[in-house]
């Protein structure tokens, strides 16, 4: 299914998806017809890193990898001129429902390196890595073929294009753990210890990989960045809001016509969307609008809810990662959230309490709930499991795990309560039950 | 020390040391019962607990923070358990997430009574149980010790013998991470690691490889629950019924603090007692083993010529040859207190110029390891140096052929160098005091039991310079053993000379009338803490 | 449930560390080219089990004894690495690993009959291997391929209609798609008995100058002041009577700023005032129609930015009296630079 070009008469913007659709984009030769590496020359040589600084912030581009951070911002808070920084490029995409990663990495290499130089000569950033994840062996492959060919080029390692500037850009393999997205836990992974993530204080930019500054950012942050210097701020506000700016990678999967990743303009109508990635599948009844940490909305709310930060944390949700997942009233709500805390269980680092026990606790009494063997009260306990470790954790994982729990059994509690009435003895409390015998341990 | 500043804890101004951590300030200075599992003072900030959770005000409200990852700062506004109802039911929260996969096994677990589970349980949590034995219990282990009970259920490792001191239940495991910092950051033999992840992480060594390692009990002593055990204390005795006093590490010159623990007349265990100037909380396995020795291969009578005899058989003998010797070597040591060398020299002034005071030891000395000794076993030679005794015994090796009787109090002259002690074998008369019976007790022509160090009540001053009271503790093989300075000074009255002497203060003053260091200085102004000397030319030292 | 088998029982028997280290030998070009680009040796950890893997099929532990040495950490270091992360397989696996997604996304999209499905097939319950070694299966949490779900992964590569894909388009794998697949992949191994090598590493560049850091590396460290040094920007000027105030933004590497006025349109230019690094303003007086132009110039340590944008400013008449509070808000309060202001002059800015 090809992107569709114009919408409403309206030219849909190809800031990232520039090649996504040109046979063999991922090559230097074909990339260079289409632009790659035009900005690493004096434009970006006469600027001064606070210049480039300046521009990110003025332009808006916030991080696209779940937080939302203002990347600008994030930058501005590496100390300059003291210790060596790094910058290391988020790919371990994993949030359920997020697959743009794979597309960029596979369709657009040499945009992502481009925007990492720019991003590196503004941080005074001699060594970055990119830590993609275990599981996209193909994309490691295209990426150190693009590097191979940058480095030939002349567009990284010592003395850039003449300018002074050394970059050295190295791929780092991640091995399986969806906690290595969050950025002190990827920091800890690439220095070879579990990806745990750290306590904050120090932030990253201050004290990050081998305990210098860091700056984390996400794939399509950082293949954002080329455009931004191109065309300037102003060029890249042209889409969006006030405060989310510019265009965005959304994944759709779920009950549309046509699943897929589609670049849109922030700020457009969530029901616009599905429009142009084909129109729904059936009556909606509910959508998960920022990945599976988001809280679910209801088909009212979707119907109200537009495409940015502010929008959506107005409903109490949150645009995460761009992936959305509209589901219509064939899905039953109770498995979707039973998968989706199998995988926060499954995904838990085993670092703080609440977050390790909470969600394979809450993981197990869903699963016996779907299976029929739920109990009354059973909904209020993983209701209030979930508030418990919401907020008590180093990182943002409890939270994300929290909040689908809170979401879908507040907003679609009748699915769950018919779990439970499958079974005959619901009404029993647990006491009632003979203790099995058997020994102590 | 620091300026104070003013912190708000729950409405109530205090005044804090500026950027310490916030639970010590909680604890310590607004004396809120702050609890905490990961959390150890001396060790690195892990805060994986989260039961240390309080509120903090930042610029956009009040905050949940963990006070051990939060510094004091001036004008900081804190909410605790006591201003936030908030924080109560967080906290049960966190105590119901420990206690959803830990086994319900205290009655026969070892750390009963001293678990910090417990003791939470008991003030953050006292929650319902919502456990629905459907749900089950996720028990933590790794695979290579997990079995199936008799109710079908898959279990972890229950007793995984992890080396020659621990043993391992990984069930019962909270996954603080305590004893993974201690073998990381102070012990520096990374040989613990959370493995897995979620609640299936579980603690380990590389499979098969022990957990080996001179200071390794120590992770049993900070284990906040009973995953990890003493060998040599399981399942001997139930920690409410110890008592204990405070002593110090005898073995080595840093003098670590300990405590006696003891019950029904024996010694169970030496445990580290926190000084972070001396050892932090930290004792050598080598110290804590010395317990064992208290209850074996004691001298609890005399001996006279090999043979045994009572105490008082052997004293009046040892007395009539001290007061029958033309020339009378009397050996101080630094493995005696301040006050048993004091008895010796004040024996030797009453003799009068018959009598002459040499010390030392032929013990070799060791390397400090930077954890809990300084690698010299003669723990008091700093203060047998400070009451003016040289290390000198070879001079009385070598003029062995001068006296016709030698007394050698507490010091196995004849175990540290047999060669060397041979030669003072040529002196008639050898009266050995000695708490063991050991090389120098078969070597003496008399033998008098006198009491081991955790018996007795003294002072022993450590390398770098601190006087420290170890306390007497009543668990003693045979009441009626004297302390060293008293069986002296029960020679003294024998031979002729009494010093006169009742209480070990009687011999502290004499000490005291010795050392001008030791000016001032009392049993309560040393303290449990221990106080430091004043050396000439220094100024002097605040505090303890 | 398998997870009653105990690993112990299934390493090999004789398999000793300095088997292992000779049988990685041939890595060794890969092992020297991680350790250049790391600061630490420790961060080669991932890396280096992923050859290990590559090369056993496997995690046994022996090697991750070998691991540990080759990264400088601590054999239980590595083994609390290998069992956090889900990729590193520590019991031998099929020639074929097949990964099926199970997360949310799949779900809606039909795992769960996939899954059952290959199951029977296979005659294996997920998590096994095949009895002849071909195939093993496994559950895993999302794969980034929940465009084209059920995603499923055929060591490393997703399934398209015909080969293996990175990201198959439009593709949805059913029953009959696999079942295809597993047929193909049957006879693909019993015309080649050998499986072939992949480099776990993705064809890692070779030869790099490494990390300035690193051990045996040749990469110089950034040379300072490769950018230009950063000016002032943002220069405003807001004229209320006949002062005027001038604002800007700075970088924190600034050492000193000049700020200099110009009254011959730009011809030449005067100092107004040297300010220290930390100042964003400047104040100067125009009497009432009086023009001036303005611009600040950053210093860093001996290096001369180039000037701000050139703004102009003009003197107003003296403001009204302060009005009463709650009154209408005084021009002095107001965000919006006065409109005679802060236009740059025609020409270069």
């Amino acid at each position: 299914m090809a992107h569709p070009t114009h919408w409403k008469g309206k030219e849909l913007p190809s800031v990232l998806r520039r090649l996504f659709e040109v046979p063999n984009g991922h090559t230097l030769a074909v990339a260079k017809q289409h632009g790659a590496y035009e900005t690493i020359s004096r434009t970006l040589f006469d600027k001064s890193q606070f210049e480039l600084i300046e521009l990110i912030k003025d332009s808006g581009l916030r991080g696209r990898g779940g937080a939302g951070f203002p990347t600008g911002m994030k930058w501005s808070f590496v100390p300059r001129g003291g210790k060596p920084v790094y910058l290391v490029i988020n790919a371990d995409e994993g949030e359920p429902g997020t697959f743009k990663d794979r597309l960029c990495l596979d369709k657009d290499p040499h945009l992502l390196i481009e925007g990492m130089i720019i991003s590196g000569f503004a941080l005074g950033v001699r060594t970055a890595y990119i830590y993609v994840r275990g599981e996209m062996l193909p994309m490691i492959r295209r990426l150190n073929v693009a590097l191979r060919e940058a480095y030939d080029a002349g567009m990284l390692g010592e003395n850039i294009q003449g300018s002074g500037y050394s970059l050295d850009i190295y791929v780092h393999r991640g091995a399986g753990a969806y906690i290595c997205g969050e950025e002190t836990g990827l920091i800890n992974s690439l220095e070879g210890f579990k990806g745990q993530p750290r306590l904050k204080p120090p932030f990253p930019a201050i004290s990050g990989a081998f305990q210098c500054p860091t700056v984390v950012n996400n794939v399509e942050t950082i293949m954002a960045v080329p455009y931004i210097l191109k065309h300037g701020a102003k060029g890249y506000r042209q889409w969006g809001s006030e405060k989310s700016p510019g265009t965005k990678l959304f994944s759709i999967s779920g009950d549309v016509k046509h699943p897929g990743v589609y670049e849109v303009p922030l700020a457009i109508p969530y029901m616009e969307f599905f429009e142009i990635a084909g129109g729904l599948e059936g009556e909606l009844l509910g959508c998960i609008p920022g990945g599976s940490s988001a809280p679910v909305l209801t088909a009212e709310e979707t119907q109200k809810a537009t495409m940015d930060y502010e929008s959506l944390a107005s409903l109490k949700s949150m645009l995460g990662s761009g992936a959305v997942t509209p589901f219509n009233t064939t899905r039953d709500p109770a498995l979707i959230l039973e998968s989706i805390a199998r995988f926060y269980a499954h995904e838990s680092c085993g670092q703080c309490t609440p977050c390790r026990e909470g969600t394979g606790y809450v993981d197990r009494i869903l699963r016996k709930v779907v299976r029929g063997q739920g109990r009354d009260g059973d909904i209020e306990l993983i209701k209030d499991l979930a508030d418990s470790y919401e907020w008590t954790t180093i990182c943002a994982f409890a939270p994300g795990a929290a909040w689908p729990v809170q979401s879908f059994v507040t907003k679609f509690r009748k699915y769950f309560d018919t779990h439970i009435a499958r079974n005959t003895k619901h009404t029993e409390s647990r006491e009632l039950e003979a203790v099995r015998p058997g020994a102590f341990w | 020390m620091a300026d104070l500043i003013t912190i708000n804890v729950d409405g109530k101004d205090i005044q804090v040391p500026e950027k310490i951590q916030l639970i010590e300030a909680l604890r310590q200075n607004a004396n809120i019962d702050t609890p905490a599992f990961c959390y150890h003072p001396d060790l690195k900030v892990a805060g994986n607990c989260r039961i240390c959770l309080v509120e903090v005000e930042g610029p956009r409200g009040f905050a949940l923070a963990i006070s051990c990852h939060t510094q004091t700062a001036k004008g900081m506004k804190v909410r605790t358990q006591l201003g936030s109802e908030k924080i109560v039911k967080l906290r049960k929260g966190v105590m119901e997430f420990l206690l959803v996969n830990h086994p319900l096994d205290c009655p026969i677990c070892d750390k009963a009574g001293e678990c910090t589970l417990q003791e939470h349980y008991m003030g953050q949590g006292r929650h319902e149980s919502r456990l629905d034995d459907e749900v089950g219990k996720q028990y933590k282990g790794g695979a290579d010790h997990r079995f199936v009970d008799s109710k079908g259920e898959e279990r972890g490792g229950k007793r995984i013998d992890l080396g020659p001191t621990i043993v391992l239940d990984q069930e019962r495991c909270i996954l603080c991470t305590r004893c993974v910092r201690f073998m990381d950051d102070v012990a520096k033999s990374p040989q613990l690691d959370i493995a897995g992840r979620g609640d299936h992480a579980y603690l380990t060594t590389f499979p098969g490889k022990p957990l080996d390692h001179a200071y390794d009990l120590n992770t049993a002593d900070i284990c906040p629950v009973g995953a990890l055990t003493a060998k040599h204390f399981r399942f001997q005795q139930r920690v409410w019924m110890l008592k204990s006093v405070d002593s110090i590490d005898p073995s080595d010159s840093l003098g670590a603090n300990l405590t006696v623990e003891y019950n029904n007349g024996r010694v169970w265990r030496l445990m580290p007692r926190r000084n972070p100037e001396v050892n932090k909380s930290w004792i050598a396995n080598a110290t804590r083993m010395l317990y064992q020795d208290l209850g074996r291969n004691r001298l609890t009578d005399g001996k006279i010529a090999g043979a045994d005899r009572t105490a008082d058989d052997a004293y009046a003998a040892a007395g009539s040859a001290i007061a029958a010797a033309k020339r009378v070597a009397l050996v101080a040591s630094g493995h005696l207190t301040t006050e048993d060398n004091a008895a010796l020299i004040a024996l030797a002034e009453k003799l009068g110029p018959k009598a002459e005071v040499f010390g030392g030891s032929w013990l070799a000395v060791g390397k400090p390891d930077g954890i809990a000794r300084s690698g010299d076993p003669v723990a008091n030679r700093k203060g047998l140096q400070l009451l003016g005794v040289r290390d000198n015994l070879d001079d009385l090796v070598a003029r062995a052929h001068d006296f016709d009787c030698v007394v050698v109090v507490g010091n196995d002259l004849w175990s540290a160098d047999a060669a060397k002690a041979a030669k003072l074998e040529a002196i008639a008369s050898r009266i050995v005091l000695s708490a063991w019976s050991n090389a120098a007790v078969a070597k003496a022509t008399v033998a008098i039991g006198i009491r081991a160090w955790a018996e007795v009540r003294g002072t022993m001053v450590n390398c770098n310079g601190r006087v420290q009271i170890m306390q007497a503790c009543p668990a003693v093989p045979d009441p009626a053993l004297e302390p060293a300075w008293r069986a002296i000074a029960r020679l003294s009255q024998l031979a002729g000379v009494p010093l006169g002497w009742t209480t070990e203060l009687d011999a502290w003053r004499s000490a005291v009338a010795r050392v001008p260091q030791f000016a001032g200085m009392t049993y309560r102004s040393i303290g449990p803490m221990g106080q430091t000397i004043v050396e000439a030319g220094q100024p002097a030292a605040v505090g303890g | 449930m398998t997870a009653c088998v105990n690993p112990a029982t299934i390493q090999p028997k004789d398999l000793t560390v300095a088997q292992v280290r000779e049988r990685m030998a041939k890595y060794q070009p890969q092992i020297d080219e991680l350790w250049r680009r790391y600061p630490v040796k420790r961060a080669v950890l991932l890396q280096v089990l992923w050859l290990l893997q590559e090369e056993f099929r496997w995690v046994p532990r022996v090697g991750i004894e070998w691991a540990a040495e080759v990264s400088a950490v601590s054999p239980a270091h590595a083994y609390g690495v290998v069992e956090f992360y889900t990729m590193y397989k520590q019991a031998p696996t099929g020639r074929y690993l097949i990964q099926v997604c199970q997360t949310m996304c799949c779900l809606i999209q039909g795992s769960e009959d996939l899954i059952a499905h290959l199951e029977t097939s296979l005659g294996i319950h997920s998590g096994e291997t095949t009895p002849d070694g071909l195939f093993t299966l496994v559950r895993v949490e999302c794969l980034a391929l929940c465009g084209t779900g059920p995603g499923v992964l055929i060591n490393d590569e997703a399934i398209g209609p015909e080969k293996l894909e990175i990201l198959p388009s439009d593709f949805h794998p059913r029953a009959a798609d696999l079942d295809r697949w597993i047929a193909r992949l049957r006879a693909e191994a019993s015309s080649s008995p050998q499986q072939a090598a992949v480099d776990p590493l993705g064809g890692i560049v070779l030869n790099t100058k490494g990390h300035p850091a690193a051990t045996g590396a040749s990469a110089q460290p950034q040379k300072p002041g490769y950018a230009p040094a950063p000016p002032a920007l943002k220069l405003a000027a807001v004229a209320t009577g006949d002062a005027i105030a001038l604002t800007w933004a700075n970088a924190p590497e600034c050492t000193k700023l000049v700020v200099e006025r110009s009254d011959d349109g730009g011809a030449t230019w005067r100092e107004l005032a040297s300010v220290g690094p930390k100042d964003q303003k400047a104040a100067d007086k125009l009497a009432e129609g009086h023009s001036a132009h303005y611009r600040v110039t950053a210093h860093e340590k001996d290096r001369v930015a180039k000037p701000s944008a050139i703004v102009t400013s003009t003197g107003k008449p003296p403001p009204p009296p302060a009005p009463q509070p709650g009154v209408n808000s005084a021009p002095v309060a107001s965000s919006t630079p006065s409109p005679s202001a802060s236009t740059p002059p025609p020409g270069k800015a």
